[in-house]
C-alpha cells in the first residue's frame, strides 16, 4: 500500500518536471493538435503525421492526439490514414503550435482516382507486431452469423486466435486460456464478452469505432493478462449532426442515436440492441415454457465534452444482461462505467486519467413459486466480480524520435463468489461464501524510439503489485498427494484491508523494428506478463458461472514469457499486405484441477486447485488483399499449446482442450458495383481434443466410462470446416445528397450443411439400459440462413 | 394468416434449435480387463450381495464379466464377527444371516476383504446413520410425445427432514415394481437437505429436502403407472460416497455445451500389491425405507401414502 502512494507521488512529480523542462529546448518548437474525421467529428486513432519527404512523425494516440517536435522552420505536414483522403497543411514553425486535421473518408467512388495514402504501408513501417486492427467497416464485410455483425467472432478469423467451437464463450489467443485477454471497453474490463454464451458478443457494432487485438508485444502500459489485449473503442458520437443508425436482423435489433450538444464541443452516442426470439415465439409455447423467458440485451452510451483545448472529458457505459428461465431463473451481465479526462499539461505531454468501475454478476434460482407454503422450496445464488480502478497515463512527446509513456494504475477488486440462500418451507438459510478483496497496481514506463531512419525499438518496464487483502480467512492446506483434495489445516483471519499475502513482478517489454526496405520490415518482441485473477473453470467451453478468483496465498500468479518474431512485407504498391510471425510462449502456474473438483460454493476451493506450467508455439501466415474490387484476407496457423500439471495425464503433457494445430481461415468480399457485393468466409481447422473412455465399470447397476490409460485429451473430433456466404445490396438512393442510407444483407452460415462436432460424449442408451453409445453434438447441425436490414441516416 | 405465422416460426424460432445430436461409431483404444467390486452392503437383516467383475471395453453391450472363485469378507471391526459372502455364480457374493441378526449398528467399523489370483482387495468403512422417510406424494403428467426425456406416467417425489447436527449424507434411491432406477440423471446424493455440499458450510442441517433432491425419485423415462409400487430408500453414506457418487453422476452426464473434462471414478478399495488395479466401491449402510401402490388420481390432484 505505501509503496503504491510513494510511486503515485513520484509519478506526479515527474510529470510537473518535465513540463518544467521543455522551456529550456529553445531552438526547437512543437506542433501538436488533433485528427478527426471530417464527416462526423469522430477522433482518430492511429493517424499517421508526418513532415512531407521525410519519415519524420508520428501517430496519434488512442485519443486522437499527436505531437512533434521539430527545430524551427517551414515544413509541409501531412496527415495521412487508411480509408481517408490525406491532407496536406504548410506549416510555419516558429513557435510551438496547434493544427488540428479533419481528413474526409474516401467514398467507394472516388476510391479509383484518389493519390496513394501514404499510410497504407503502415503494417511495415509501425513497431507494432502480432497486433492486428480491425475497423468496424472491415468487420462489417465479413460474413456474419444471422447476418449480425460481430467483433469478437470476426477476431477469431484472425492468426492465432482460436476457440473451443461455436457456442463456446471467449478466445483463445496463441495458445492462452480465455481469461488470459484484458478484454477493454473504453478502458473498462469486460469480464463476460460474450451474449448467448458466445454466440454474439456484448460489443454494439453501432457504437464501436475501433478494435484493436495485440497477441505479441504487448506494451508496458497494458498488464494484467498473459496473452492478449482487445482494446475496443467506442465511438464519441457525432459532433457535427444528428444521426442515427441501426438495422433489424433475424435475432435482434439495434438502434444508435449520436448528435451534438454543442457543435464541435460535446456530443453523445447512445446504441441499443434486444434480441425478441421469445416476443415472436410466445404464441408457439405452451405447457411448462409457456412463461419461458429467452433474451438478451444490451445499452451502450457515452457523451464527450471538450472543454477548451486543453481539457476534454469522457463519459462512457455499458448495460448487458442476457436472461433465460421457464421454472427457473438464470441471468447474467455486465455493466462498466468510465470517466475519463484528457489533459494538456503542454503542447507535448498529453495526460488520459480514467476512472472505472465494472461489475460482473450472475443470479441461478430454482423453485419459488408458491410462497409460504410449507411444501415450497427455493434456491437463490449470485455472484459478483466488482472492481474500482484509478489510471493516470501520460504520453511525452520528447522529441520526433522519442515517445515517453509512463502512468500507474490501480485497480481495487471484489469478488463475491456466492451469495446462497435455501428456503424450505420457513425455514431459511445461508450458505454464501464471504467476499474476498484485493488490489492490483502497476507501474509502467516506455519509451519508443528511432534510431536512424531504419530502425525503431520500444522498450518499457512494468512493475505490479498485487495484495490479497482481509477482510477475510486465509487458508493453510495439507500437503497430499497431487490431484487429490486438500484439507484445511489452519485458518487465519485478517482485518479490513490487512495484507494477507504479497506478489510483485518486473515485467519487461521490448519491441522492435527494422525496415530492410521500402516495403519490407523485420520485428521482434518479447514481454512477460503477470496475471493475478483467474477465472475458475473446469468445463470445456467455460460458463457464465464459473467464477473469478484472486491470487492467495495458495493461488500464485501466472506468469508469462512470450517471444515473437516477424517478417511484414507488402508487394504491388501495398495492394498486397504479407506477413509470417513465429512465437513461443512459456506459461507458469496454470490453473488446473483435481479429478471431481467443485468450484462453485466451495469456501475452500484453494483445496481443488492444481498449478502446472504450460508452453504455446506456433508460426501465422497473412496475407491480405487492401485494394481493388476483390478485397480479403487469408490466415494461416501452425501451432500447438500444452501444459503440464502434476497429477494429472500420468504427469505427462498434454494438449490443453482449445489446442488447434491447423487452422485455416479465409475471408472475401467483392464489389459487383455500387449496389452490390457479395463476400465468403471459409474455415478449415483441426478439430479440438477429448478424453475418451476405454472401457466400462458397472457398479450398482451404473455403467460408468473409465479410461485404463489415463490420458487425458487423447483423441481429437473430426475437423472443423465451414463455408459462409453473404451478399449485401446497398439501397439506391433517390437523390444524390440524400441522407437516408439503408441496405440489406443475406446470409447464409454453414452452407454445406455439415455438422461440426463440438464434442463427443459417451452416455448410457435411454432405452436399453446396459447399451452405451457415442453422441456427436454439433451445435450448428444445419444451414443457418438470415436476412438483415440496415439504416443510417 | 397460417402461411404466414409457419414462416416467421422457421425464420425466428427454428435458430434456438440449430444444434443438434447424433449417435455415430467411434473406434476407442484398447480395453484391459480391470478387478471392479461392487460392495454397497446394509445392516439391514436381509440378503447383502457383493458384486465382483471386471472392466469390459466400453461398447460391449452387456453386464461386465463376472468373476467367480474369491474369496469374500466382511469384519465388523467394532465387535470382531466376520461374514463371509458366498459365490452365487454371475459374480454374485451373497450373505444371508443364518440367525436373522444385522452385521451391526451404526457406527460399527467394517473392513472388506476380496482375496483373487493369489492377491488380496481390502476397504474399511464407518456406517453413519440416515433419517425416516415422511411421505410420498405423486401425481399424473402428460408429457408430449415429442419429449424424447421424458414420458407420461405418475410423477412421485418424497419429504423427510434432514437430522440435526453433524453434516449427513444420504443416498436416495427409488425404485419401480422393486427395480432400482439407475438413470444417470437420477443419481439422488444428499448433503444434509441439499445436493450442495460445500466443506465447512451447513447451511442445510435439519431442514426438509428441497427440490431437487425431493424429485429424484422417479425415472422419467419409465414414470409410474397405476398399479406399480413405488419406493424410496435413504441409505446412509459418508463424505466419501458422496464425492464418489457425485463423480460416477458427472462421468455419465457429461453432454453438452458445458461437459466437463472427462476424469477417472476414484475407488476406496485397495490393493495390497500395490502393482494391481482395483476399481469399485465399499460402503455399509443404514437404510430407511417408505413405499406405496400407485392409484388412479385425477390429474391436477395428488395421492399421498
Amino acid at each position: 500500500m505505501k509503496i503504491t502512494v510513494i510511486v503515485y507521488f513520484l509519478i506526479l512529480s515527474i510529470s510537473l518536471s518535465i513540463n518544467h523542462l521543455h522551456a529550456q529546448q529553445a531552438e526547437k518548437s512543437t506542433v501538436s493538435g488533433y485528427v478527426k474525421d471530417s464527416k462526423n467529428g469522430e477522433k482518430l486513432i492511429g493517424v499517421n503525421v508526418y513532415i512531407k519527404g521525410t519519415t519524420i512523425g508520428t501517430t496519434t494516440n488512442e485519443y486522437g492526439f499527436y505531437s512533434l517536435t521539430l527545430a524551427k522552420g517551414k515544413y509541409e505536414l501531412i496527415a495521412s490514414y487508411i480509408g481517408y483522403l490525406s491532407v496536406n497543411k504548410e506549416l510555419d514553425l516558429s513557435t510551438n503550435t496547434k493544427i488540428d486535421f479533419e481528413i474526409a473518408e474516401q467514398d467507394i467512388q472516388l476510391q479509383e482516382v484518389v493519390v496513394k495514402a501514404e499510410a497504407e504501408d503502415q503494417n511495415v513501417k509501425n513497431i507494432e507486431m502480432s497486433t492486428n486492427k480491425l475497423d468496424i467497416k472491415a468487420i462489417q464485410k465479413i460474413p456474419a452469423f444471422l447476418g449480425e455483425v460481430d467483433v469478437i467472432r470476426s477476431i477469431q478469423l484472425l492468426p492465432g486466435v482460436a476457440t473451443v467451437g461455436e457456442g463456446a464463450t471467449g478466445f483463445n489467443v496463441r495458445g492462452g486460456a480465455i481469461d488470459q485477454n484484458l478484454v477493454l471497453l473504453d478502458e473498462a474490463p469486460v469480464y463476460n464478452s460474450a451474449h448467448l454464451f458466445g454466440f454474439f458478443s456484448v460489443f454494439n457494432p453501432d457504437a464501436v469505432k475501433d478494435v484493436k487485438l495485440i497477441k505479441g508485444g504487448i506494451p508496458a502500459q497494458y498488464g494484467g493478462r498473459l496473452s492478449s489485449l482487445l482494446d475496443v473503442r467506442m465511438k464519441e458520437g457525432n459532433s457535427k449532426r444528428f444521426a442515427i443508425q441501426g438495422g433489424i436482423g433475424a435475432i435482434f435489433s439495434r438502434v444508435a442515436i449520436e448528435a451534438p450538444i454543442i457543435k464541435d464541443k460535446a456530443s453523445f452516442i447512445i446504441a441499443a440492441r434486444r434480441s425478441y426470439i421469445d416476443v415472436l415465439a410466445k404464441p408457439f409455447l405452451s405447457g411448462d415454457f409457456k412463461n419461458a423467458q429467452f433474451y438478451f440485451y444490451d445499452l451502450t452510451a457515452k457523451v464527450n465534452y471538450t472543454i477548451n483545448p486543453k481539457n476534454t472529458v469522457f463519459i462512457s457505459g455499458y448495460f448487458g444482461r442476457d436472461v433465460f428461465g421457464s421454472g427457473f431463473k438464470f441471468n447474467w451481465g455486465n455493466a462498466t462505467s468510465t470517466i475519463r479526462w484528457n489533459h494538456l499539461f503542454s503542447d507535448r505531454l498529453f495526460m488520459n486519467l480514467t476512472a472505472f468501475y465494472s461489475n460482473y454478476d450472475y443470479l441461478l434460482g430454482f423453485g419459488g413459486t408458491t410462497a409460504n407454503d410449507a411444501t415450497s422450496s427455493q434456491f437463490d445464488w449470485t455472484s459478483n466480480i466488482i472492481n474500482y480502478s484509478v489510471k493516470p497515463d501520460f504520453t511525452y512527446f520528447l522529441n520526433a524520435k522519442n515517445t515517453i509513456k509512463f502512468g500507474a494504475q490501480s485497480i481495487y477488486y471484489d469478488f463475491r463468489p456466492g451469495k446462497a440462500i435455501i428456503t424450505s418451507g420457513n425455514n431459511r438459510s445461508d450458505i454464501s461464501l464471504p467476499p474476498k478483496y484485493s488490489l492490483e497496481t502497476g507501474f509502467y514506463i516506455d519509451n519508443e524510439q528511432k534510431i536512424g531512419d531504419k530502425l525503431t525499438i520500444q522498450y518499457g518496464m512494468r512493475y505490479s503489485i498485487f495484495n490479497y487483502l482481509g477482510k477475510g480467512e486465509a487458508y493453510e492446506f495439507s500437503q497430499e498427494l497431487p490431484n487429490v483434495r486438500r484439507s484445511v489445516t489452519n485458518t487465519t483471519t485478517y482485518g479490513s484491508f490487512e495484507s494477507i499475502k504479497q506478489y510483485g513482478n518486473f515485467e519487461p517489454r521490448f519491441s522492435m523494428n527494422l525496415e530492410l526496405n521500402a516495403t519490407t520490415s523485420l520485428k521482434a518482441s518479447y514481454n512477460r506478463m503477470a496475471q493475478y485473477i483467474h477465472l475458475v473453470s473446469n468445463t470445456a467451453a467455460s460458463t457464465p458461472l464459473d467464477v473469478w478468483t484472486p491470487s492467495t496465498n495458495n493461488i500464485k500468479p501466472q506468469l508469462a514469457d512470450q517471444f515473437a518474431l516477424g517478417l511484414f512485407k507488402n508487394f504491388k504498391d501495398n495492394t498486397f499486405e504479407t506477413s509470417v510471425e513465429i512465437y513461443y510462449k512459456d506459461l507458469q502456474n496454470q490453473l488446473d484441477f483435481i479429478d471431481n473438483s467443485d468450484l462453485l460454493l466451495n469456501r475452500y476451493l484453494e483445496g481443488d486447485l492444481l498449478q502446472g506450467i504450460g508452453r504455446a508455439y506456433g508460426a501465422e501466415f497473412y496475407v491480405k488483399k487492401n485494394k481493388g474490387k476483390l478485397t480479403g484476407f487469408v490466415s494461416y496457423t501452425l501451432s500447438r499449446t500444452e501444459r503440464q500439471v502434476s497429477g494429472l495425464n500420468n504427469n505427462d503433457w498434454f494438449p490443453n482442450r482449445f489446442d488447434r494445430p491447423h487452422n485455416l481461415n479465409m475471408s472475401v468480399s467483392y464489389e459487383f458495383n455500387d449496389y452490390w457485393s457479395a463476400s465468403a468466409n471459409f474455415v478449415l481447422q483441426s478439430g479440438t481434443p477429448v478424453t475418451f473412455p476405454t472401457s466400462r465399470v458397472q457398479v450398482q447397476d451404473y455403467t460408468i466410462p473409465y479410461n485404463i490409460e489415463a490420458t487425458r485429451n487423447n483423441f481429437r473430433v473430426p475437423t472443423y470446416h465451414r463455408l459462409d456466404f453473404a451478399v449485401t445490396k446497398i439501397n439506391k438512393k433517390k437523390r444524390p445528397n440524400q441522407r437516408w442510407e439503408s441496405n440489406w444483407v443475406f446470409s447464409i452460415y454453414n452452407a454445406y450443411n455439415r455438422r461440426n462436432p463440438f464434442t463427443i460424449y459417451f452416455r448410457r442408451n435411454q432405452t436399453e439400459p446396459l447399451n452405451t453409445e457415442a453422441v456427436r453434438l454439433a451445435i450448428i447441425g444445419s444451414i443457418v440462413p438470415a436476412v438483415s436490414y440496415n439504416f443510417k441516416f | 394468416m397460417k402461411i404466414n405465422r409457419v414462416i416467421i416460426y422457421f425464420i425466428f424460432f427454428l435458430p434456438l434449435f440449430w444444434s443438434c445430436e447424433d449417435v455415430i461409431n467411434v473406434n476407442l483404444n484398447n480395453s484391459v480387463p480391470i478387478l471392479t467390486i461392487d460392495a454397497f452392503i446394509s445392516q439391514e437383516i436381509a440378503k447383502q450381495t457383493i458384486r465382483v467383475s471386471t472392466t469390459a471395453p466400453y461398447f460391449q453391450n452387456q453386464a461386465t464379466p463376472p468373476v467367480s472363485g474369491a474369496v469374500v469378507t466382511v469384519t465388523n471391526i467394532s465387535d470382531g464377527k466376520v461374514f463371509i459372502f458366498n459365490d452365487k455364480g454371475k459374480g454374485n457374493y451373497e450373505y444371508v444371516s443364518p440367525n436373522n441378526t444385522s452385521i451391526g449398528r451404526v457406527g460399527n467399523s467394517y473392513l472388506l476383504s476380496v482375496r483373487y489370483n493369489g492377491e488380496e482387495y481390502t476397504s474399511r468403512c464407518t456406517s453413519t446413520r440416515t433419517t425416516a422417510i415422511d411421505s410420498i406424494v405423486y401425481e399424473f403428467e402428460e408429457v408430449p410425445e415429442s419429449n424424447t426425456n421424458a414420458k407420461t406416467g405418475y410423477y412421485a417425489e418424497f419429504y423427510g427432514f434432514d437430522v440435526k447436527g453433524a453434516v449427513d449424507f444420504y443416498w436416495g434411491r427409488g425404485y419401480k415394481n422393486g427395480v432400482f432406477n439407475s438413470n444417470p440423471n437420477d443419481v439422488n446424493y444428499i448433503a444434509d437437505a441439499t445436493r450442495n455440499f460445500a466443506p465447512g458450510v451447513q447451511g442445510s442441517d435439519g431442514l426438509p429436502f428441497i427440490n431437487p433432491v425431493r424429485n429424484r425419485m422417479t425415472n422419467s423415462l419409465d414414470p409410474y403407472q397405476v398399479g406399480d409400487s413405488a419406493v424410496i430408500e435413504l441409505w446412509s453414506i459418508n463424505e466419501a460416497t458422496y464425492e464418489f457418487l457425485r463423480q460416477v453422476e458427472s462421468q455419465m452426464n457429461n453432454g453438452g455445451l458445458f461437459a466437463r473434462i472427462p476424469e477417472n471414478v476414484r475407488t476406496n478399495i485397495n490393493a495390497r500389491n500395490a502393482n494391481s488395479k482395483v476399481l469399485g466401491w465399499f460402503c455399509v449402510s443404514e437404510i430407511s425405507r417408505r413405499g406405496l401402490k400407485i392409484k388412479q388420481v385425477e390429474k391436477g390432484k395428488k395421492g399421498k401414502g
